[in-house]
């Protein structure tokens, strides 16, 4: 478990500072969106790159950042970004405290209201410090010391030196003494009406924020000059009134302050009302929504990832010269005549899988000579030609036994040969950075050659497509769950399989599927594990509208995690989509009790 | 005006021995066979590296006993050269050490006599041979440089056997024999070199050291008789080992004199970090005499904790700077930091020091009597006194 923890959080943002944030950061569209001058919403699964987005809006990683539009972004982002992490015990009564203040009132909320304050308290501290050092470059201490005694006013702070690091000190001191507090209450203290008062439990961030703001613009005279970007990041792990109050504040009155959110795919549906009401914010209206999973530059970003690791390791530019082509996916001019090597993993498949001679004489496909001689026939080939690899290289025989009925016998194969070369590596990670740069980085950790060997490429995908389900079957799902979201992978990657590989021949195999509406046909538990799932990353939403929040996952076209799919020996495509509770009722299991269990 | 300095490091019960394999059995970091690497889990290869990196040197090390734990005999010969190696590192002209109750068989474990371990030890423990004079026959000695004069006590000189049975067991506690301290006083007399920084160093605490539970029967007998003689011949400070608690204090003497003591703590020793949170320390101290004045000293502390190594940056059971021998009213210092602030509000911490160096002199009692009279005058520091604030500032509106 360590081993998987620490070859995952090796490319954690979470760890990283800005800095070195801003050391291999890769520009993408997101990115583009995530800069402009409006609330953003940027949803995305564990892993995706959400944190690393987020950092690298603050001034310390954008003065870091080497690139060719860095000056560029520097000089015209429109705001100053206050960036604040998610810390899991503001949700004092689920994480931190559950039952030990529940005799209190609402004790547990001042004090989780009192958590995040500080933190966004802190992260101001540290914003104004950054524009004072780096973008004004003011050492005028008279200025840093008006400023401080506006906030240790602000703050409620006592016997602080006006600077903004003893303010900081000043913060942490208060969350220390909150935190005695709290152990004194719960040992000493029967009622909420006996706690002590104190008013800085009364603050809160927003207003203290519109009293804060314009002083500073007028001390550093930079009225008007960017706005100010409130970055809460992974408010998935936030309690539920501070995720409310922050997505409410998507349509926020106050003209100089924007909020850039950061969340995973499925929102909770407590925010469904919030977010739906008459001024509900909607995208392309005053809320950009960026969704990690359709970016729509997945691809292109995920080729920048390889160049830039494979060039800063080994100084190599070709990236497709390194990790060589597949066969598979790629497009060659001439890749279905006669002699190709398609031709021939045809020919051989067309004389031991008797399912795709009948598909090919439906097609009328001349079975000697198996090449397109019209556009319409390319379009076929181009769309049958990974299931035609796929099978020849699974398939040992499928023939009609006596009972007219197909029969497949399949080829012991131990190692899944087919999953190397750049098109597979741009694709098998969904465009999800830090599952990709592990792979890079340990394909190329070991070579020095010009190329690597495709047996290297495929045990180190495979070997990541292991920890990655380790992962998943490591997740908390809550004890009253008893099945195991590594067993819905597993029914519905083996369904898939069974749709290339199986007796007969699909031209449209299903690859996709559609969780269903009725609860009847799929439980709930099932649901919430697919929730889950698709937060790690391990689902990815298919067709997401890019316009709406999600709520439900009912209805919703998912894929499994591409990178699962060297599990199953399924070739990297989005096929069409079949019910979720088809998917795992059509297989039969080894154990049917099991199936009750959906 | 004469002016004299010195700087020493102090290295106190270090209770080294083999270790053991029933964890609850060893009672120090400093193994006789511990490994040097990791260098932050051994108390001196990683004094070692600070001493290299910083560029440290003293003129003395002085060590006030419990070099072994119960008279283990490696444990003895690994605690001496442990120190012998850092008073090299230190390039330190002098080691001059004393016994502590753990250095002596009184349990006559090992012997029938309580000093035949410590006594042949040899390779100049506790003092070079030179100087050992009367050491071993009359419990005590004197150093006699130029510049100091140090007197080198032994408190275990009576601990001649045990006694379990008896209240008067002599190997509880530490002693002076009223005869021993009229010798003392003698010497003193007749050498009264009032110019010359003058120290004690003794295993025991000479007076009642019981906080924390610590225990109220094992301080010197007749401690206070010898205070009062050394407070009359001023000394600069009395250094001792044995309680594992650091703690630096005036005695004031029948003279009126208020006599500096330094409790040094354990430099690597265990059982006190469960008993009472207290950690492993080493210091260094600066005395400047200025003429027959008494000295003011400067301290600094080095905190050790198993896998972090030694550190000056907080408080963990004692300052990592303090001082003694300023000893006149705390609110003068109030006035002369206002009339600072009153020009310019907020200031650096070291710009305070320049002009008032005598900051640097305060024992931790009254740096935190300094820091609460700032206080109510709207005066704050970013940290306290003995972390070596950056800035002070007044808060005047």
């Amino acid at each position: 478990m360590r081993e998987i923890d620490s070859f995952y959080n090796t490319y954690n943002a979470r760890h990283l500072n800005p800095k070195e944030v801003a050391e291999s950061f890769i520009f993408s569209n997101s990115f583009e969106k995530l800069i402009q001058n409006n609330h953003s919403v940027i949803l995305g699964a564990r892993g995706c790159g959400k944190t690393t987005l987020m950092k690298m809006l603050t001034l310390p990683a954008l003065n870091n950042w080497k690139d060719s539009k860095a000056d560029n972004i520097r000089f015209n982002i429109p705001f100053y970004a206050i960036y604040i992490s998610t810390d899991i015990y503001w949700d004092v009564k689920n994480q931190t405290f559950s039952s030990e203040l529940e005799s209190f009132g609402n004790f547990s909320d001042k004090i989780s209201a009192f958590s995040v304050n500080s933190n966004v308290f802190t992260s101001i501290c540290d914003t104004f410090k950054n524009i004072i050092d780096l973008d004004l470059n003011d050492s005028d201490e008279d200025k840093e010391i008006e400023l401080s005694k506006t906030l240790i006013k602000a703050w409620q702070l006592t016997s602080t030196i006006p600077k903004l690091e003893y303010i900081k000190d000043a913060l942490n001191e208060r969350v220390d003494f909150v935190n005695q507090l709290i152990q004194n209450v719960i040992f000493n203290y029967k009622n909420e009406e006996d706690i002590p008062k104190h008013d800085f439990f009364n603050l809160t961030f927003e207003t203290s924020l519109e009293v804060i703001i314009p002083i500073f613009e007028r001390i550093y005279d930079i009225k008007g000059k960017k706005k100010w970007a409130l970055c809460f990041d992974e408010l998935e792990f936030a309690p539920i009134w501070l995720q409310k109050k922050l997505f409410s504040s998507l349509r926020s009155r106050t003209q100089y302050i924007l909020y850039k959110l950061s969340s995973s795919p499925i929102l909770s549906l407590e925010l469904e009302k919030p977010l739906s009401g008459t001024y509900r914010a909607t995208s392309g209206n005053d809320v950009t929504m960026i969704k990690m999973w359709s970016s729509g530059d997945t691809d292109d970003f995920s080729k920048k990832i390889i160049d830039s690791y494979l060039f800063k390791k080994l100084q190599i530019k070709d990236a497709k010269g390194f990790f060589g082509s597949n066969e598979v996916y790629n497009k060659s001019a001439d890749s279905y005549k006669k002699g190709s090597r398609f031709f021939k993993e045809m020919s051989q498949l067309i004389k031991k899988d008797f399912s795709f001679r009948d598909f090919l004489s439906d097609k009328r496909v001349d079975l000697n000579n198996p090449t397109p001689d019209a556009n319409l026939k390319d379009v076929l080939f181009r769309k049958i030609k990974p299931i035609v690899y796929f099978r020849n290289y699974y398939i040992n025989e499928n023939k009609k036994s006596i009972d007219n009925k197909f029969k497949v016998t399949y080829r012991s194969r131990k190692t899944s040969e087919l999953y190397f070369g750049i098109e597979v590596l741009i694709k098998i990670c969904d465009g999800n950075p830090r599952w990709l740069i592990a792979i890079i980085n340990s394909i190329i950790a070991n070579s020095s050659n010009q190329q690597v060997s495709e047996k290297f490429q495929y045990d180190e995908i495979i070997s990541a497509s292991k920890r990655f389900q380790n992962v998943i079957a490591n997740i908390p799902i809550g004890s009253t769950t008893s099945t195991q979201l590594t067993d819905v992978i597993d029914r519905v990657g083996k369904f898939f399989k069974n749709q290339i590989l199986g007796i007969t021949f699909n031209l449209d195999p299903k690859g996709t599927f559609i969780v269903d509406e009725n609860k009847n046909d799929l439980s709930e538990e099932v649901v919430r594990l697919l929730e889950k799932g698709i937060s790690q990353g391990a689902f990815i939403l298919v067709d997401s509208n890019d316009d709406s929040f999600d709520f439900k996952i009912r209805g919703q076209r998912l894929k499994l995690s591409y990178l699962f799919f060297p599990l199953y020996d399924l070739p990297i495509r989005k096929y069409t989509s079949i019910k979720l509770s088809e998917c795992l009722k059509g297989l039969d299991f080894e154990s049917q009790n099991q199936i009750l269990l959906f | 005006m004469a002016v004299k300095t010195l700087k020493i490091a102090v290295i106190s019960d270090l209770h080294c021995h083999p270790q053991k394999e029933e964890y609850s059995e060893n009672n120090t970091l400093l193994f006789s066979d511990k490994l040097r690497s990791p260098t932050n889990e051994h108390p001196v290869e990683n004094l070692l590296e600070i001493i290299d990196q910083d560029k440290l040197e003293v003129n003395l090390v002085l060590s006030p006993g419990d070099f072994t734990h119960r008279s283990d005999k490696q444990g003895f010969f690994s605690g001496w050269s442990y120190v012998n190696e850092i008073s090299r590192a230190l390039k330190a002209s002098d080691l001059i050490a004393t016994i502590g109750n753990h250095d002596i068989d009184s349990r006559h474990t090992f012997s029938d006599y309580s000093f035949d371990i410590p006594k042949k030890i040899s390779q100049n423990f506790p003092i070079k041979k030179e100087n050992l004079n009367l050491f071993w026959d009359t419990g005590f000695t004197f150093v006699e440089e130029e510049d100091f004069q140090i007197l080198v006590i032994n408190s275990t000189h009576y601990h001649t056997h045990y006694d379990k049975n008896s209240i008067e067991n002599p190997a509880v506690k530490g002693k002076m024999d009223l005869g021993q301290i009229e010798m003392i006083e003698k010497y003193l007399e007749a050498n009264n070199y009032s110019e010359k920084i003058k120290i004690a160093l003794v295993h025991h605490h000479p007076i009642k050291h019981s906080r924390q539970d610590l225990g109220e029967h094992d301080f010197i007998e007749n401690g206070e008789n010898m205070l009062n003689v050394l407070g009359r011949y001023k000394f600069d400070l009395i250094i001792h080992g044995h309680k594992h608690d650091p703690w630096l204090r005036y005695f004031n003497t029948e003279s009126g004199f208020a006599l500096p003591i330094l409790s040094s703590g354990s430099f690597s020793a265990t059982n006190q970090i469960s008993w009472i949170s207290k950690f492993n320390y080493f210091h260094i101290i600066e005395f400047v005499k200025k003429d027959s004045t008494p000295s003011n000293g400067i301290i600094e502390t080095w905190t050790f904790k198993n896998r972090i190594g030694w550190k000056k940056d907080k408080e963990d059971g004692f300052y990592p700077y303090t001082g003694f021998g300023y000893q006149d009213n705390i609110q003068y210092i109030v006035e002369k930091i206002k009339s600072l602030l009153n020009v310019t509000p907020m200031l650096k911490w070291n710009v305070v020091i320049e002009s008032i160096p005598e900051l640097q002199n305060l024992i931790p009692d009254k740096m935190e009597e300094l820091q609460s009279k700032l206080e109510v005058e709207n005066i704050f520091l970013n940290s306290k006194i003995g972390l070596k604030p950056k800035h002070i500032y007044y808060e005047r509106d």
